[in-house]
């Protein structure tokens, strides 16, 4: 997966993800994550993946991170800023 | 003779007990892989179990860049210690120079103080590159004052 294909992904994934309407795309980074497959906040497996972290933020200072994974091109993470 | 499960839960029973006199926190213990033989010489079955044992800590990030090398990391456990200390700018150098993840003669160019939450606190340092990769010409990196550490290493992306 490229840049612009995790920026599609992204584009068409972040309403279910809760990014607001008036966020707009910041960047683009390809990391390694570690993904729980357990509850959070209880020791479970984790596995490495290959993700493309997109950025949405907010005129306030806000964002929102989509990781998209790069061998399914779904949403893996979402976080946001405190 | 006890049941391949009976064992399987034996041994990971036994691990546990044995992990959590030994290591701090809460733990998991998972079963990789398991076989039966027979021992020809002692005459009797054994059970032997791989396990591997997991506790929750920070997650690590690895950022890379467009060519899949090493551009940076995010090692969020930093986060939770960060919180008193002094950091001078110059011992900032000495600490991203040491962890050898920017190249050599990158230029520091901000250095300040910020607040994270819950109590937090971090300096954050941005420098520039001495000579400009193909993504990106300079980097944000937070340090930890309390344990003198990086916490991480951020391209940032050039505008296209």
């Amino acid at each position: 997966m490229d840049e612009p294909a995790a920026r599609s992904a992204a584009e068409g994934a972040k309403a279910a993800a809760g990014v607001p309407a008036d966020y707009r795309f910041e960047s683009a980074q390809r990391r390694f994550i570690e993904l729980a497959e357990g509850s959070a906040g209880a020791p479970s497996r984790v596995r490495d993946c290959l993700a493309w972290v997109v950025r949405y933020s907010g005129e306030m200072g806000g964002w929102r991170d989509l990781a998209i994974e790069d061998a399914t091109g779904k949403v893996v993470r979402v976080q946001r800023s405190k | 003779m006890k049941t391949r499960l009976d064992l399987k839960q034996q041994g990971v029973d036994f691990c546990e007990e044995h992990a959590g006199r030994k290591i701090k926190g809460d733990l998991f213990v998972e079963s990789t892989s398991e076989r039966i033989s027979w021992d020809p010489i002692e005459f009797r079955h054994l059970f032997d179990q791989s396990l591997v044992i997991w506790r929750r800590i920070g997650a690590f990030e690895v950022v890379l860049d467009s060519l899949g090398r090493l551009a940076g990391f995010i090692d969020h456990d930093k986060y939770v210690t960060s919180k008193e200390g002094e950091l001078k700018p110059e011992e900032a150098d000495a600490l991203l120079a040491a962890i050898g993840v920017v190249p050599k003669g990158a230029k520091r160019t901000d250095f300040k103080e910020r607040t994270i939450a819950p109590n937090g606190r971090v300096y954050r340092g941005r420098y520039e590159l001495r000579y400009p990769l193909p993504d990106y010409d300079a980097v944000d990196v937070e340090f930890n004052p309390t344990r003198k550490e990086v916490i991480s290493v951020r391209p940032i992306p050039r505008k296209k």
